[in-house]
């Protein structure tokens, strides 16, 4: 069961890490600092 | 003193942090962290990483609307945007210290100054946008603490 836990731990974080890049190119000013 | 997200290394999501944390108990009884942004999308995915690694999360678009939960909450972080419309996080700020509030305050900016205008408001800690998951993680922790 932990395991299991573990495992969607796992894929939720890597979604979430995906969309917080996302959420900063979408975001001029960060784009900005980009540069 | 500043501790700033750049001091150390951050490698990697916390051995104890995420669901599987909060499935066995939670982080302990913390007061909710407020999280402030103009940018939706940046806003709600902040909330959303948070809740995941078990944070009671309280949501402002505005500093305005940041005001209104201060004023009646106290939250054991604010992660403040500054540069927003209307009334923005340097205002927020000064509202914060002027109502005598200890809460610390991590600034969150894109720009190339984070550190100085940290340093304007007296903030706790920042973020250099664009930071990611483990920076996010780490910063929040150091700066929040279980109520006794």
């Amino acid at each position: 069961m932990d395991d299991v836990i573990e495992g969607l731990e796992a894929d939720r974080f890597t979604d979430l890490r995906a969309e917080l890049r996302d959420a900063f190119l979408d975001e001029p000013e960060a784009v900005a600092a980009l540069d | 003193m500043i501790a700033w997200a750049g001091d150390e290394p951050v490698r990697g999501i916390p051995e104890t942090a995420g669901p599987a944390e909060a499935a066995r108990g939670g982080r302990g009884r913390r007061r909710p962290v407020l999280v402030v942004d103009d940018d939706r999308s940046i806003l709600e995915t902040v909330s959303q990483i948070l809740r995941a690694d078990g944070y009671d999360v309280l949501r402002a678009t505005s500093g305005r609307e940041a005001l209104a939960h201060l004023d009646r909450v106290e939250p054991s972080a604010v992660l403040l945007d500054m540069r927003m419309p209307d009334v923005d996080g340097w205002a927020v700020a000064r509202a914060i210290a002027a109502r005598g509030r200890r809460v610390p305050v991590i600034v969150m900016t894109a720009a190339a100054n984070a550190r100085h205008w940290a340093e304007e408001i007296d903030a706790t800690a920042f973020l250099a946008k664009p930071f990611d998951i483990d920076e996010l993680l780490t910063v929040v922790e150091r700066h929040t603490r279980p109520l006794a």
